[in-house]
């Protein structure tokens, strides 16, 4: 499996999607640089720009980079190997499908992970080191909540887009209809239906979420009409792990029940 | 042994193939049919590939569907010319014997060996995004034949390969099956099949026409014109070379493409005097097939 994995980060590495991800990934660190430069105005506002990591962790990594590099990575899992029709040589190897599944998902999780931990963590240089090194050290255990929160929902996400990948023939459109249609309006609904997303799960992982949440007057008039219960932390990264396993053993029930038609591709 | 009893495979209303029953015993078997016949179906089903919709198929006894370590014992090169175009000719051998379970070392030795024979030492630390097409069917099966199997499964394997390659790759064939290998090898070009083995199935629309002795076939067969296209650089040198032969009957030519499609009623001679007129007029040909519509006719003339 170990082999499985190399070959597979390898694979990820040389595809023209993980270059056009690792550039977007620059999308938030040049942000950070522009409010870096800025940031004596904004501290004459009271604004610290350090202050601004968590909101830019929620905004533009938790519900923007991370849903997209996994849409992007996780349904190119099967996806890539059946429109290259390099799948048969995989299939006809001594390798149980599940195994094949889960080094490809395996592989698929940490080159996006690397992907967002160069970004983030660089986004964090950007915004406390200037403070000084006791700023950053300061907010450290912050910025590893934040990072653990991206990796765990990278992993769940990964492997539903990996599921939808080896199902359907456009698993990016439906991927992005369900991560910025689905998941981004109806976290944010009250009541119950937002423990059908994903990202409700993150959300209560996710440091400061309360006060992100609070600023929306639309959420906060509809949750005083219809009261809900949230997630405790615990509980919220047991579902996550469990989504995770389902949608990979998803993965691997398709790739073994299904017969893809490498002529028609 | 490989064992195939009723096996049938359709997607939906399509038949890929149709009540096959067959025991194919070491040596060399062509799997002879027009495109679309339902050979990659078959090879795909005796690799494991697809599962079967009725019947089995079996190699030793054992079903081949989900079974994983009867893999071990197989290989197989694919008729797609797809690849990981980044890797190397080495690298990508060595990867697919690891994946067999082999050790690094081994693993390296094994390619080292399978890329020599297949022919490939020279160009093997080039890209195969940089390869010709006869190169890239030559590491293809190269990749079948490194992890040393019992039994390989050659599809389509001489597509694309100059006549040295060709020759080459069928001596390797003939080769392994001489060594007591199992060989089952798909082609639509009767002349390949026939240079590398006397038994074949001769399969279309997903059945099974005939099996066994190629002779007959081959009887039938030469009173029927087949067609030959070739690339080559002197396009024009060639054709009057070729138009000076009885059995040559019509040659079409396309000087913007260098190709050049023959129709003979002679195959086995036309084969046997074309590398002769290469070398004589100092042609260089890049390769060598017989369209499959040209098999496709043979067949319906067999079927009548």
């Amino acid at each position: 499996m170990g082999f499985l994995i190399k070959f597979f980060i390898r694979d990820g590495i040389q595809s023209r999607r993980t270059l056009w991800l690792g550039i977007l990934g620059l999308f938030p660190v040049g942000l950070a640089l522009i409010l870096r430069l800025f940031s004596s105005p904004l501290a004459r506002q009271g604004i610290e720009a350090a202050a601004l990591f968590p909101r830019i962790g929620f905004l533009l990594f938790l519900h923007f980079l991370m849903p997209l590099v996994a849409v992007f990575i996780g349904s190119g899992l099967i996806a890539d190997e059946v429109e290259g029709r390099t799948l048969p040589y995989l299939l006809v190897r001594p390798i149980p499908r599940a195994v094949l599944v889960m080094s490809k998902a395996l592989a698929g999780w940490l080159t996006s992970a690397v992907i967002l931990a160069i970004s983030i963590a660089a986004v964090h240089a950007i915004l406390a080191l200037p403070g000084g090194l006791d700023v950053w050290w300061g907010d450290l255990g912050e910025f590893l909540r934040i990072l653990g929160v991206l990796l765990l929902g990278l992993a769940a996400y990964t492997a539903f887009f990996g599921m939808l990948g080896a199902l359907l023939k456009h698993p990016v459109l439906a991927g992005l209809l369900f991560t910025f249609g689905w998941e981004n309006m109806v976290s944010f609904f009250p009541g119950n239906v937002k423990f059908f997303t994903i990202v409700h799960y993150l959300h209560t992982l996710f440091p400061h979420m309360r006060q992100f949440q609070s600023q929306n007057i639309q959420t906060q008039l509809l949750s005083f009409i219809i009261k809900t219960r949230g997630t405790a932390p615990a509980l919220a990264i047991g579902i996550l792990v469990a989504l995770t396993a389902v949608f990979t053993g998803g993965m691997v029930l398709v790739l073994m029940t299904r017969e893809y038609r490498l002529d028609e591709v | 042994m490989i064992e195939a009893a009723g096996l049938s495979k359709w997607y939906g209303q399509v038949i890929g193939v149709n009540n096959l029953t067959f025991t194919l015993k070491p040596g060399v078997t062509g799997f002879l049919g027009p495109n679309g016949a339902g050979k990659t179906t078959l090879l795909r089903l005796l690799t494991g590939q697809l599962r079967a919709s009725q019947g089995s198929a079996r190699i030793d006894g054992e079903k081949v569907w989900n079974n994983p370590p009867l893999l071990r014992r197989i290989g197989y090169c694919p008729e797609a010319d797809a690849f990981w175009r980044y890797l190397t000719g080495r690298d990508f051998v060595y990867s697919m014997v690891r994946m067999h379970g082999i050790a690094h070392e081994e693993a390296r030795k094994r390619a080292e060996e399978a890329v020599e024979r297949a022919g490939m030492k020279e160009a093997r630390d080039k890209r195969i995004g940089g390869y010709s097409k006869g190169m890239r069917q030559r590491i293809k099966i190269a990749q079948a034949l490194a992890h040393d199997p019992d039994i390989l499964f050659l599809d389509e394997p001489l597509n694309g390969m100059d006549p040295m390659g060709r020759h080459e790759a069928m001596s390797l064939i003939k080769d392994l099956g001489k060594a007591g290998k199992t060989l089952v090898v798909s082609s639509h070009v009767l002349h390949e099949v026939e240079a590398m083995t006397d038994t074949i199935l001769l399969i279309n629309h997903g059945r099974l026409l005939a099996e066994g002795n190629i002779y007959e076939i081959r009887r039938l067969i030469d009173t029927h014109p087949l067609q030959v296209s070739i690339r080559c650089d002197k396009v024009n040198v060639l054709t009057a070379r070729l138009l000076e032969y009885e059995d040559v009957l019509s040659v079409q030519f396309d000087r913007e493409r260098n190709q050049l499609t023959v129709e003979t009623n002679r195959p086995d001679e036309f084969h046997d005097r074309l590398p002769r007129i290469a070398l004589e007029s100092d042609v260089t040909i890049d390769s060598l097939w017989s369209p499959d519509e040209n098999l496709e006719a043979v067949f319906d003339y067999l079927v009548r």
